[in-house]
């Protein structure tokens, strides 16, 4: 059963579409509760390493968590830290559960973006997100992502396969390690990272006809999948 | 690099496309559904639907068309006509829209714009202009009005001056249509579309004039028009061209195209 974080921005319609189609079981979660870790009614110290380390099932419902969504940087981060989905999430990313964000759900694995001053991100990845210097902004349309060599997220894909983009903001990781795929707007910006079970676009493989559909079906079918 | 886009345009009214469609193995042609999935299939960037029907009724048969093609087509989708308020654009965006075209509700309410970027961000708003020659300047450029209601009524609102003011609204993307261009197959006003260029920096959508798959071509390539998109109905209705066909001259003319 995949869960789909939802704190109330964005419309994950398409989403939920997009798996449906896919024969994926899906739902929203009904709270970061539902991402614990812990067996019911025990907290996460007791947790024992046999519980995660294995791939075994853990208290959440849920073997693979999905973070889709558009938004404002600030307004998003505001809903997670409110409803506890920010430590939630973090916890599950650091047992290596799982994890695949979607546009604002790549941004936010991040320290920190231009498009709010101030606000922590979720402060997963190193790095930072910025506003697209000169060049038209917002990118609106379909751009291809040259993926790394190393990542899995895209293998069994065409090579530079083009996807949906809306976005005014991109990710800059510190570490090139976590950059799975780039892509040229004028410049060449990271459009994906991987990190183990983690992994995020900025792209919306929903909107991105059956290339976008075989990237999910990738991810979420593939041996991160249980 | 970023492509540039194809989109085929559905004028429906009453859950009917209107124009005339004479494809092969399309069973029921004034289908939106099934013509939805038909563009899909040919490579389609991006679906429009334009409901003219005007009427609640006919809206509500639209938002229900919506929700049936976003079920199956995953390409993103624009919907117009007759969206006047935020609960309009919600309306739509719950039907499975990913934005919402506004043109005579936005120069009533110009402010209209910014509660819907704010609602949903610029993304999802598209500023439908419909703009019509009505001079030229001392210098012989063109004057071009911004024209309401259908291209019926004159606004007295100069078009280039409302498409710069509409990006600061938080206009996400202007759907640029010559009344003039409209429906004469004599090509887009590359012009009007040049000019709008030079003064935002958001993407524009060509619309209005295709008759040939050179003039489409014309309208996106780099050294033409160089619109970010461009809006195709008439010539996909009736069964002159495919979008393959129009991507292919697109890309013999320098367009970067999406396969």
């Amino acid at each position: 059963m995949i869960g789909v974080v939802d704190y109330g921005a964005g419309n994950l319609g398409s989403v939920m579409n997009a798996l449906e189609r896919l024969g994926i079981e899906a739902r929203f979660a009904r709270g970061p509760e539902e991402l614990s870790l812990a067996s019911s009614g025990t907290s996460h110290q007791s947790r024992g390493l046999e519980e995660t380390g294995g791939g075994k099932k853990s208290g959440s419902p849920f073997d693979s968590v999905i973070f889709p969504g558009d938004g404002h940087f600030a307004t998003a981060m505001e809903a997670l830290d409110k409803s506890g989905y920010s430590q939630a999430i973090r916890e599950w990313i650091a047992a290596d559960r799982p994890f695949f964000g979607i546009c604002i759900g790549l941004q936010l694995l991040f320290e920190s973006s231009e498009e709010a001053p101030g606000v922590a991100g979720l402060g997963i990845l190193p790095g930072t997100v910025r506003r697209f210097p000169g060049r038209k902004v917002p990118q609106i349309g379909w751009n291809q992502a040259e993926a790394r060599p190393s990542s899995t997220l895209f293998s069994g894909l065409p090579p530079n396969p083009f996807f949906y983009f809306i976005h005014s903001f991109y990710a800059a990781p510190s570490l090139d390690s976590d950059v799975a795929a780039d892509t040229d707007y004028d410049f060449r910006y990271c459009s994906a990272v991987e990190r183990g079970a983690l992994a995020a676009v900025q792209f919306h493989p929903e909107k991105s006809g059956q290339v976008g559909l075989d990237l999910i079906k990738n991810r979420l079918g593939g041996k991160h999948a249980r | 690099m970023l492509a540039k886009r194809i989109i085929p345009c559905l004028d429906v009214d009453d859950g009917r496309v209107v124009k005339g469609i004479k494809f092969k193995g399309i069973q029921d042609a004034g289908d939106p559904v099934e013509l939805a999935r038909r563009y899909n299939d040919q490579g389609a960037d991006e679906l429009t639907f334009l409901d003219i029907g005007a009427s609640y009724k006919s809206r509500a048969t639209l938002m229900d068309v919506v929700r049936r093609v976003a079920k199956e087509v995953f390409i993103p989708l624009c919907v117009g006509g007759g969206i006047r308020t935020v609960d309009d654009m919600r309306e739509a965006m719950n039907a499975g829209a990913d934005k919402v075209s506004v043109c005579t509700a936005a120069l009533k309410d110009p402010l209209l714009l910014s509660a819907m970027a704010k609602a949903y961000g610029s993304q999802c708003v598209v500023l439908s202009i419909d703009a019509k020659r009505i001079g030229t300047k001392p210098d012989g450029s063109p004057i071009w009005h911004a024209f309401a209601k259908g291209g019926r009524e004159d606004t007295g609102i100069d078009a280039i001056e409302w498409a710069i003011r509409a990006e600061k609204l938080g206009t996400g993307e202007i759907l640029l249509n010559s009344i003039d261009a409209d429906g004469t197959g004599a090509g887009y006003d590359l012009v009007l579309t040049r000019t709008v260029l030079e003064v935002v920096g958001i993407p524009v959508i060509a619309s209005g004039g295709a008759g040939t798959l050179d003039q489409i071509a014309e309208a996106i390539a780099p050294h033409g028009g160089n619109a970010d998109a461009a809006l195709v109905a008439s010539m996909l209705h009736f069964g002159q061209t495919t979008i393959a066909e129009i991507k292919q001259h697109a890309e013999m003319k320098g367009a970067c195209i999406r396969w």
